[in-house]
């Protein structure tokens, strides 16, 4: 067996995968999952899509043996999904969390503890890690029955990482939870995925999986209607997005006599960059908590655990902690996998440069020293705010740092265009 | 208010570290020891005071006329130092407590009697009256306090002994003693209860599914109202139950009520409470969806039922073992309480905090051939009964069979009656007495005429060594008469003969009327083992059936839902429970041939089910421990060990296996999508 394929070898294998849900008198009422094939290979963040009624949890409840399928063949680890020594590997998350009121944190993470044979000494140190990890250690001795639905969901959380499990199962993991929690969340598991965690994130909002998965499925009706990457389901190659700082009306018309002197094609639309609002907010929140601000609620969670994929490559461990702590920092830092996503279409997209800005400009370079990327090209929004002329309002914000332009790229015509410093102030992460 | 918690918190830290754990257990030895030290005094001094009684007493003999004698016999009293003692109602007593010989006997009752009115008012007579009560009362006290300190229940101990502390004492200021005792036998049960459930916990603190699911039942049982209640209600009910036994009434009667109020309440209490916690910790997690989170962990069905299980049963031991000690120590201390009648406190002794095996008579049997013979005597000699035969009017072999039933009864009703002025012989088979038995107790329970129990009528009892003694009896009731263990011979045998005379004095009259008597109106007692332990064995007879009752709900609730399940576990439990009176019933149920045959058919189902109802579950309600703990009968070993193998193991692993199979291939999650 290759290396790769050692490496990508499935966790779960739907072949066929059929679901009908019968009424007492044995009827078929519904079909909610209708012949579905899909493969979750080892160490990918796999999301499932779909709106509500899709089949999504029906799915998942199928893998973890909640619910028998119809027809079709499934397995888990190479086993039938119902097999108890099975579920020693996975982590579970369900869409609620279905917590028991009359007791604590500390109480609840003990006793799921125990019910994979975790000696004493382990039990402890995993409940101390996973309540500083999604801090809940102030209020580690409250009943839960109090808790509000974000703490609750915490809690969820912490309960399917206390068996440091290989395959891990979240169904709506961010609901609940508010925009901190909500980009925690994503930031641990990609961590997660990076310490070879298997990942099945089952969500229809669409943001969250796109932010996260290696490979999506697109659920409808109960059947797929597409899967792949993100990059294959998402490309539109018809679009280039080229990212710059803020330019002068005047300037943004030389760009556009150039492309359809070179292209023959017309720029479609000048809009100005806009920071992501989940950005904008984390922003505001590590300002406050950097001024110490208080608060009653949960607080910001910990580092992720350490015995959460222990044993994994420690330069991945340190890529993480490094992305965490530039979080804190508030600087920006692109997402690993954006980044390499970045990287590719920053490759792919040099010639295109070199084209735009000529082999015989010479201009010098802007003093300007914010380097400017290239987004990959993605699909034109399905209503994009396209502006027939650009105007002096126009303003076009730095892409955050990341990758750097190759060095083979004349950035002589771009640095011509570029006329004004960038607004560093206004830097963003993509 | 956030001061107050925030010391509250401190000092909750210091009570669990161990440096706060030494210093409240010193602390608790002090105030254990200091409040219960004026009853030890009391105690030791009634101890010197009664040990003088009974030197004084031991030489008196009434019919040598000393002056002590005539002292005791004419005004009741003793004089002891420069002391007199006693009153009119010793002068009563002691007439009844001389022998043959003139020498008393139940010196230390009459000793006891001598002494209460000595003792102080707030002092509780059955603790004070004994020494060794009064140390194992502050020894327990002690155990409880330091076991609740050393466990993490610091807080609960001082909150609940401070609360039932100053009711105490407020209940001894207005002179109500019984209340006083009841309040703080309210808070003692308590910690009890909660030091228990601590160390059944902390016993199931092993990493295991089954124990894991067991201890988070256990902390579901101390959390959620739906047990709280029923633990709660038993903790105050049961302490609050003796105010309610009239303290006039005879000892006997009051400890015998004790008994069956109590174990009552405890197995009633307990059995509902396993009912409804089975249900709703299954069915409740189904519906609330915790089960989602529990079976995608490595946890069977089988695994997770038997956890369910094993934390109710813990729950029940908690239950059992706390009350059975409270009824345990209550009726210890009624015990020792100075029975008016020292006859009262013999028949305590003797008749009730025993276990005795009893012995029926042995009647003759009829002999097939004999019945036949007399069956077809009757038929030849009634005309009209052999014209309906042989024109086809009644059939024959439903004839003989009424026949035979009721020239049984006549025989055996026969065998049961002793006609006036005549006497007949009863032997009582494999008597076997333990070692140094000195007597057995002859029960007889006869009717007369139209049994009226206004009226008492003469019987004389003969032994085989020729000794005989002639009694009163009121019909209906039972009454009791002690026999020499050494009328028993060497096969076991013992034979008495009744006869249905009276002895003026002179001579010999006939009886009344015709004794006769049940199956089981005569019967041999004699003790075998003592109180103590045949109420393990009762307690652990109700655990086994506790035991099914948990498995039952479990399962049930695994296959329904709530209401469902509970309907269901109850009836089963009500259904077993009244087993032996719907055996009966249906032994006397007869349909009557005019009724239309619709609803004979409809009749039939119900004598259908009525009757598979306690051949299925007769054992159930026909094994009464309380019952036996309360006539001072013994339960054996071997009714502990059939119960244990067919309720406790049988039928509960029949219940297990039952929901397993259900539940195994039970969908777990619903369908929320449009159909």
């Amino acid at each position: 067996m290759s290396a790769s394929s050692e490496q990508a070898r499935p966790i779960v294998e739907a072949i066929g995968l059929t679901k009908d849900f019968s009424d007492f008198w044995m009827r078929s009422k519904a079909r909610a999952v209708d012949g579905i094939d899909f493969e979750i290979r080892e160490r990918e963040i796999f999301g499932l899509l779909g709106p509500n009624g899709s089949g999504k949890s029906t799915t998942i409840k199928m893998i973890l043996g909640l619910l028998r399928r119809s027809r079709g063949k499934l397995s888990v680890f190479g086993r039938d999904p119902g097999d108890v020594s099975v579920k020693s590997r996975i982590g579970y998350l369900p869409e609620e969390s279905y917590l028991y009121r009359f007791l604590n944190p500390r109480e609840t993470l003990e006793y799921y503890a125990k019910l994979f044979g975790q000696r004493r000494s382990m039990r402890r140190e995993r409940v101390d890690e996973l309540l500083e990890m999604v801090g809940l250690q102030h209020v580690a001795h409250r009943a839960v029955g109090e808790f509000s639905k974000g703490m609750a969901r915490r809690l969820g959380l912490a309960q399917a990482l206390i068996n440091d499990p290989e395959f891990l199962i979240l169904d709506e993991p961010t609901s609940g939870l508010d925009p901190v929690g909500t980009h925690q969340v994503k930031e641990l598991l990609i961590e997660l995925g990076r310490r070879g965690k298997t990942i099945l994130l089952s969500s229809h909002l669409l943001a969250d999986v796109e932010d996260v998965c290696t490979r999506m499925v697109i659920l409808y009706g109960g059947r797929i209607r597409a899967q792949g990457t993100a990059g294959e389901l998402l490309s539109d190659t018809e679009h280039t997005v080229i990212r710059l700082p803020k330019l002068r009306a005047a300037t943004i018309g030389h760009i556009d006599e150039l492309v359809r002197r070179e292209e023959g094609l017309a720029v479609e639309s000048v809009q100005p960059a806009r920071q992501r609002l989940e950005e904008f907010f984390m922003g505001l929140v590590a300002k406050a908590q950097a001024e110490q601000a208080a608060t009653s609620g949960a607080l910001q969670g910990g580092q992720t655990a350490r015995f959460l994929g222990a044993g994994v490559d420690p330069t991945s461990q340190a890529e993480g902690r490094e992305l965490l702590d530039d979080l804190k920092r508030g600087e920006e830092r692109l997402a690993p996998e954006m980044t390499g996503k970045v990287a590719a279409a920053a490759t792919a997209q040099r010639d295109v440069l070199a084209e735009l800005s000529g082999a015989t400009a010479s201009k010098p370079p802007s003093s300007a020293t914010e380097p400017s990327t290239v987004a990959p090209a993605h699909a034109a929004p399905s209503a994009p705010t396209k502006e027939a002329a650009p105007t002096s309002d126009a303003t076009s914000t730095g892409k955050g740092v990341g990758a750097s332009p190759g060095k083979d790229v004349d950035r002589s015509i771009i640095d011509g265009l570029l006329g004004d410093q960038p607004d560093r102030s206004k830097g963003t992460k993509d | 208010m956030f001061s107050f918690r925030s010391r509250l918190d401190r000092f909750t830290s210091f009570a669990q570290s161990r440096r706060g754990k030494a210093v409240l257990s010193i602390l608790s030895v002090l105030v254990i020891v200091g409040l219960a030290m004026p009853l030890l005094l009391a105690a030791v001094r009634a101890q010197g005071l009664r040990a003088q009684m009974q030197s004084a007493l031991s030489v008196i003999d009434l019919d040598e006329r000393s002056p002590e004698a005539i002292a005791l016999l004419d005004r009741g009293e003793l004089t002891i130092g420069e002391f007199i003692y006693g009153g009119p109602r010793v002068k009563a007593m002691v007439p009844r407590m001389a022998d043959a010989q003139g020498r008393l006997v139940g010196v230390d009752d009459l000793a006891r009697v001598l002494v209460s009115p000595t003792l102080p008012a707030w002092a509780p007579a059955g603790l004070v009256q004994s020494l060794e009560n009064c140390i194992s009362l502050v020894v327990a006290l002690l155990t409880l306090a330091l076991g609740c300190i050393w466990s993490g229940l610091a807080i609960h101990l001082i909150v609940i002994a401070t609360l039932s502390g100053t009711a105490g004492v407020l209940a001894v200021w207005f002179g109500e003693v019984p209340l006083a005792l009841a309040l703080i036998g309210i808070g003692a049960l308590a910690l009890s209860f909660l030091l228990v459930v601590g160390v059944l916990g902390a016993l199931l603190a092993g990493a295991s599914p089954v124990f894991a699911i067991a201890a988070t039942v256990m902390r579901e049982a101390q959390r959620q109202r739906i047990s709280v209640a029923f633990i709660g209600l038993l903790l105050v009910v049961l302490p609050i139950l003796p105010l309610s036994i009239d303290p006039a009434s005879p000892l006997r009667y009051q400890i015998q009520t004790f008994i069956s109020r109590g174990c009552g309440l405890v197995f009633s209490v307990a059995s509902v409470m396993t009912l409804l916690l089975a249900c709703s910790t299954v069915a409740f997690e189904m519906r609330d969806r915790q089960i989602w989170q529990l079976l995608t962990k490595p946890v069977s069905r089988a695994q997770y039922m038997l956890g369910k299980w094993l934390g109710i049963m813990a729950v029940n031991t908690s239950i059992l073992l706390v009350g059975a000690a409270c009824i345990v120590i209550y009726v210890q201390y009624l015990s020792l309480r100075p029975a008016a009648d020292p006859l009262d406190a013999r028949a305590v002794r003797e008749e009730v905090l025993v276990a005795r095996q009893g012995q029926l008579a042995e009647f003759e049997s009829l002999q097939p051939a004999r019945l036949v013979e007399m069956v077809d005597q009757s038929i030849e000699s009634d005309p009209v009964l052999k014209a309906e035969i042989e024109s086809g009017e009644r059939d024959l072999y439903e004839t003989r069979i009424k026949l035979a039933d009721e020239r049984i009864t006549a025989f055996g009703s026969q065998q049961r009656a002793v006609p006036a002025g005549q006497g007949r012989a009863f032997t009582f088979r494999n008597v076997s007495v333990p070692r140094g038995t000195e007597q057995v107790t002859l029960r007889y329970e006869f009717h007369l005429g139209q049994d009226d129990s206004h009226e008492q009528h003469p019987v004389i009892f003969r032994f085989a060594d020729g000794s005989w003694v002639d009694k009163q009896f009121v019909p209906v009731q039972a009454n009791v008469l002690p026999i020499p263990a050494e009328l028993i011979d060497a096969n076991g045998d013992l034979t008495v003969e009744i006869m249905s005379l009276g002895f003026d004095g002179t001579n010999f009259t006939p009886g009344e009327g015709t004794i006769v008597f049940d199956p089981d109106g005569i019967e041999i007692l004699y003790a075998v083992g003592s109180f103590g332990g045949n109420f393990v064995r009762a307690m652990g007879v109700q655990w086994t059936k506790l035991a099914f009752l948990a498995m039952l709900g479990v399962a049930s609730a695994t296959l329904l839902s709530f209401g469902v399940a509970c309907l269901l576990a109850f009836t089963i439990f009500v259904a077993a429970q009244l087993a032996p009176f719907i055996q009966l019933s249906v032994e006397q149920y007869r349909i009557a041939e005019e009724t239309p045959v619709v609803l004979q058919w409809v009749q039939l189902g119900v004598k259908g089910i009525a009757f598979s109802s306690q051949w299925l579950l007769g054992a159930f309600g026909a094994t009464k421990p309380v019952d036996a703990l309360v006539d001072g009968r013994a339960i054996s070993i071997g009714a502990l060990v059939q119960s244990a193998l067919l309720i406790g193991i049988g039928w509960t692993g029949l219940a297990l296996a039952l929901g397993w199979l259900g539940f195994r291939r039970k969908e777990l999650a619903i369908y929320s999508g449009v159909g």
